[in-house]
């Protein structure tokens, strides 16, 4: 038990390696989503016939797959959707649950209790779940994503402002400014906004990461992007049928969603170790 | 007691009604009705309509709605436009499939999650630690169905120890929980990822509280303060987090049951999407939603259990 209550000694990397390694990775992978805008080792959706599952190396850094595409080239443009989607997507569940998250924390009394119980509803329906639902009504395409992850972070986004803003009003600034006549609104807007968005910020940006997975998901199951779109997740549906003959199809996207959102959780973990270091290596 | 537990099912009851009702609004008053969804663009009005009677849609909402909750106390969720056999059977013999998934996934994350997680805080920033915190954060980053992809091409394409997918009924028992163990393997991986961390912070959390300290200066050994102190102390936040998972898990299964051919709930949801089957659709979310609800209910009743100090309040 010793081990436990021991003194912290220093770790041997830097104090700051989650972060660095966080940033390093993002930036290697938001680098190359911007890059395939402007330029791509070989057109993502140009089919070569006679180049078709050809192994990494022997045509491409990562091969092709069965319409003879580069797999690479493929890769850097998927990265560009993937977190195009997942960013939207964050950004609708952070404007929308810090809206009624810190309404919540506000209001008190009757309007928090709607506010929690429509968290708890929301919550209850896996981004899966609501993907499908969507897509019966408006099929397939980015929308469908975007609505169904953006629908499940509100609920995530509505519990932290709210676990967040209540700490903030329990400060006497904000009793000083109730005194000083200023309303509810104005308080949220003053004191509360700016002191809760960087734990706002943090977990954005893990819950990036998250979206990036559940797109991927999504997109294995064709409900999201539309093909010809580069998409990791089509990527991999379409490996499964080549698993054989072509494994390097599979390995190849699934290892981008994994750097990708290994890449932002470290990254979010990194900013609340600097940022908040109460909750050491936490949850 | 007794006051708490009736309120608690009391706000139980009404989350599940609100989900009901979010649904039904979803799937049967918003745009793009089911006839016409079911039948197509290239469908003739008449035909239209006369689904639209077959399926009881020309009658008020509100009695489609009292209908659907009405037959969910029976047993009749209606029909299924694809497979033409009653929903509610369809459900049922595809849970044999999807539960005992789950409960291989929940049962292979918690025996390595927990015990690494322990593991973990009792050696805090020593190579244990480090090697179980690496472990969890490129747990946590991988996507389930790929995990599965990966364990398919080792284990079935390589090795040949164990079929590609496909599931061949609990009639050869042995058969069929040898077909669900990469699957569960696969939805595994994440949640014990998470659970290693959730484990180790909660222990570490109670590791500086008195009760530690008494039970050292009693002399007890680190095993026995570490398991029957600590660990009973992290129950709370672990239990929690098992349960907020929970919807993960049920996503993990839609895609994993579809990578290993899995005749499972997720797999016919999947497939009603492809057979704009909206009844089935309508009715598996409410399933999966349910059970969720569900849950997250257990999960706050066990905490009475687990932490003896909340049964006092209110």
């Amino acid at each position: 038990m010793t081990a436990i209550v021991a003194k912290p000694r220093r770790p041997w990397f830097g104090p700051h390696f989650r972060l660095h390694l966080g940033m390093s990775i993002t930036g290697v992978v938001v680098g190359m989503a911007l890059l395939s805008l402007v330029w791509t080792p070989a057109p993502p959706t140009k089919m070569r016939i006679a180049m078709k599952l050809k192994p990494p190396l022997e045509s491409g850094l990562a091969g092709t797959d069965q319409f003879g595409r580069d797999i690479f080239s493929l890769l850097m443009s998927g990265a560009w959707n993937s977190l195009s989607i997942a960013v939207v997507a964050i950004g609708i569940g952070v404007v929308a649950g810090v809206a009624l998250g810190t309404t919540a924390a506000a209001k008190r009394g009757f309007i928090e209790e709607i506010i929690m119980r429509f968290a708890d509803v929301v919550f209850a329906f896996p981004a899966v779940i609501s993907a499908i639902m969507i897509a019966a009504l408006i099929g397939s395409g980015a929308t469908t994503p975007i609505i169904a992850i953006g629908l499940f972070n509100i609920p995530v986004f509505i519990r932290i402002s709210r676990a967040l803003a209540q700490r903030v009003w329990s400060n006497d600034f904000c009793l000083a400014a109730q005194a000083a006549g200023k309303g509810a609104f104005r308080i949220t807007t003053d004191h509360v906004l700016p002191n809760i968005a960087g734990g706002i910020a943090i977990q954005a940006t893990i819950q990036i990461g998250l979206a990036i997975l559940v797109e991927a998901g999504l997109s294995f199951l064709g409900l999201s992007l539309a093909p010809p779109s580069p998409s990791w997740g089509r990527m991999l549906g379409d490996a499964q049928t080549y698993l054989s003959q072509a494994p390097w199809m599979a390995i190849a996207p699934g290892l981008a969603v994994a750097i990708a959102v290994l890449g932002f959780n470290l990254l979010g973990d990194g900013l609340r170790d600097k940022f908040d270091p109460r909750t050491e290596g936490g949850a | 007691m007794a006051g708490i537990l009736l309120r608690r099912l009391g706000s139980f009851t009404l989350t599940l009604l609100i989900a009901s009702l979010l649904i039904f609004v979803c799937m049967d008053l918003l745009p793009g009705n089911a006839a016409a969804i079911l039948l197509g663009t290239a469908a003739r009005p008449d035909t239209i309509a006369a689904l639209e009677q077959q399926l009881g849609l020309d009658q008020p909402a509100y009695i489609r709605y009292l209908t659907w909750i009405a037959g969910a106390f029976i047993g009749n969720l209606g029909e299924s436009a694809s497979y033409g056999v009653p929903v509610g059977g369809l459900i049922a013999e595809r849970l044999a499939v999807t539960l005992p998934l789950a409960a291989m996934a929940l049962f292979i994350a918690v025996a390595i999650g927990v015990p690494m997680g322990v593991w973990a805080a009792a050696r805090w920033r020593k190579a244990p630690d480090r090697i179980a915190s690496g472990f969890a954060q490129v747990g946590i980053a991988i996507p389930d169905f790929w995990f599965g992809l990966l364990l398919i091409l080792t284990f079935s394409t390589t090795l040949q120890w164990f079929s590609a997918g496909g599931f061949p009924g609990w009639q050869t028992p042995l058969g069929a929980l040898k077909s669900l163990i990469l699957p569960a393997v696969a939805l595994a991986l994440p949640q014990a990822a998470i659970l290693i961390r959730v484990t180790r912070s909660a222990v570490l959390d109670v590791s500086g509280d008195d009760f530690i300290r008494t039970a050292q200066a009693k002399g007890l050994t680190e095993g026995r303060i570490l398991w029957r102190h600590a660990v009973r102390n992290a129950l709370v936040p672990i239990v929690t987090i098992i349960g907020l998972q929970f919807s993960f898990l049920i996503a993990g299964a839609v895609l994993v049951e579809n990578v290993f051919n899995l005749p499972g709930i997720g797999r016919l949801a999947f497939q009603a999407l492809s057979q704009r089957d909206l009844v089935v659709i309508r009715n598996v979310a409410m399933f999966f939603a349910g059970l969720v609800i569900l849950v997250n209910f257990l999960v706050d009743l066990s905490y009475l259990w687990l932490d003896p100090r909340l049964r006092a309040r209110r």
